[in-house]
């Protein structure tokens, strides 16, 4: 699946050791060149080796984009570039913003956050419910915004499941 | 919307649409085209042309357009136009930022400015350019004393103060206007403006907003702003106090020790004197002659009194993405930098350097 990345999305993953298996769920996750090289490239630029892949945005994107940014004033420009592609492409935005998902919601845009790339993870077996927990906790040390209610009932439903 | 934010942005630079083009890998034509709003630039040309221009892209997508009107500078009169336009731009891209921040916040500058309804109307002589110092002084509740927290004070009462690291080669100390209606007050930062000439700017750039419309034709406004700022810094009675009415001459170390107490120059100190006439035209200006030999018109003797900073942009944007107001991709892009990098600051990964104002 198609699927396209805020810059968020990474840092939430940057505080674990998760980032590669992103990239071994079957998706294609590309994000706007424009957010790659203003918010991710000076730290991150592992993550095209690991397979992101940069999306240029054509002058009709961007006119595009620039309306959606005066309707939705919250989210900074580069989130607003990556909801319009994930318009365009009509596939699901991956994005912890708060802001941005509910910009997302009124778009008609579906979104999946951290938890459900976490949940996808654990049911390819590409890591253990412990190791997520493992993972989740690490993106609490780092002063990462998770909803932490969400992050419990996630990890006991898939221990039970188990 | 985008066009005009990168002509905007091309003038600020002091660029011609060839030398941007040049700069960035694009036609002219095409630029001239995007800046005309007849086509939309692709997200690799308007990367090209941030680059090129120094601003992230996110600046041709702002939403809120600071207009700066009634521009007065205190500045030396062969200041190049290109560094006015800079200086400017500089303003400008401040003000937009904190626009920006004040959909998610509060902030101080909801306070609105308003001048004393007891100002005289007509202000005639420079005597009572002293007493609309006096005026301003009392109803903002301000005593007698003087004024650590000058830029705070200012801010409290609605003039929102920035610094800018632009002087145009030392030829430019600040500039009053308003911005949207509601009145600004610009100052240059860093190494070379000690705290004592930084506040007597602001002081004198409160005297062209306050005293606007005012004068006496008469009346020289830069002049008019000097005594102003003099007095409201330092106000006749305290003056008076600390100098007594009437003296033959003044020592250059009391004057220090004044300016240290009160973050008035010495050289200040020495004109509130001699406009109070507790030392007479002659003696003034044989003592400018002795600043002059030591050099002190350029820079007053160590130590220099303190600067002060404006209230924290970046100390606000924080505390807004504290208390989930803002997100950190929002938070990142007031600051003007890259999300990545931001995460890093936050953790204090690498020590944030001198450019977050």
């Amino acid at each position: 699946m198609l699927l396209v990345g805020d810059a968020n999305i990474f840092m939430d993953f940057a505080a674990t050791e998760l980032t590669p298996a992103l990239f071994r769920l079957d998706h294609e996750l590309i994000v706007p060149e424009a957010l790659f090289h203003e918010e991710l490239a000076s730290r991150h630029t592992h993550l095209l080796n690991l397979g992101l892949q940069l999306r240029a945005m054509s002058g009709e994107q961007v006119q595009r984009a620039g309306a959606m940014m005066a309707k939705h004033r919250r989210p900074s420009s580069n989130d607003i570039l990556a909801l319009t592609l994930a318009s365009d492409l009509k596939c699901p935005l991956v994005t912890g913003d708060w802001q941005l998902r509910a910009a997302a919601n009124a778009e008609g845009v579906e979104v999946l956050g951290t938890l459900a790339l976490v949940e996808q993870m654990i049911q390819r077996k590409l890591i253990t419910v412990i190791e997520a927990g493992a993972a989740y906790d690490a993106m609490g040390a780092a002063g990462r915004r998770l909803p932490w209610d969400e992050v419990r009932h996630q990890l006991t439903r898939l221990q039970d499941g188990a | 919307m985008i066009g005009d934010r990168i002509k905007q942005a091309r003038e600020a630079a002091g660029l011609t649409l060839r030398e941007l083009a040049a700069l960035c890998d694009l036609s002219a034509m095409a630029i001239s085209k995007y800046e005309r709003g007849e086509i939309s630039p692709s997200s690799t040309a308007l990367l090209a042309l941030a680059k090129a221009l120094g601003v992230r892209t996110e600046y041709f997508f702002r939403q809120h357009e600071a207009v700066l009107d009634e521009v007065e500078y205190r500045k030396h009169p062969d200041m190049a136009e290109k560094e006015k336009s800079r200086i400017l731009a500089d303003a400008r891209e401040q003000l937009e930022r904190w626009l920006a921040l004040e959909e998610f916040i509060p902030t101080q500058w909801a306070t609105r400015f308003v001048t004393p309804a007891d100002l005289p109307g007509k202000v005639n002589t420079l005597d009572e350019v002293e007493d609309v110092a006096m005026k301003l002084r009392k109803s903002w509740k301000l005593g007698n004393d003087a004024l650590p927290a000058l830029i705070d004070t200012l801010e409290q009462h609605g003039v929102k103060v920035f610094t800018t690291l632009i002087d145009g080669d030392r030829k430019f100390d600040g500039l009053s206007a308003t911005a949207n209606g509601k009145p600004i007050i610009l100052i240059v930062g860093g190494e070379h403006q000690p705290g004592d000439r930084q506040r007597f700017t602001l002081a004198h750039e409160l005297g062209h907003l306050v005293l606007k419309g005012r004068l006496n034709k008469n009346l020289d406004e830069e002049k008019a702003c000097h005594r102003f700022a003099g007095a409201f810094l330092a106000p006749r009675d305290a003056v008076l106090r600390s100098l007594g009415r009437s003296r033959t001459r003044l020592e250059p170390m009391e004057l220090q020790l004044l300016k240290l107490e009160w973050g008035l120059s010495m050289a200040g100190w020495m004109l509130r004197a001699r406009d109070l006439g507790i030392i007479d035209r002659k003696e003034a200006s044989a003592m400018w002659k002795q600043f002059q030999a030591q050099s002190w018109d350029r820079r007053e003797p160590d130590p220099q009194y303190p600067r002060e900073k404006s209230r924290g942009f970046e100390q606000l944007v924080y505390r807004a993405l504290a208390e989930d107001q803002v997100s950190e991709s929002k938070a990142a892009e007031l600051l003007g930098v890259p999300l990545g990098e931001f995460v890093a600051r936050r953790h204090m990964e690498s020590i944030p350097d001198a450019a977050g104002r």
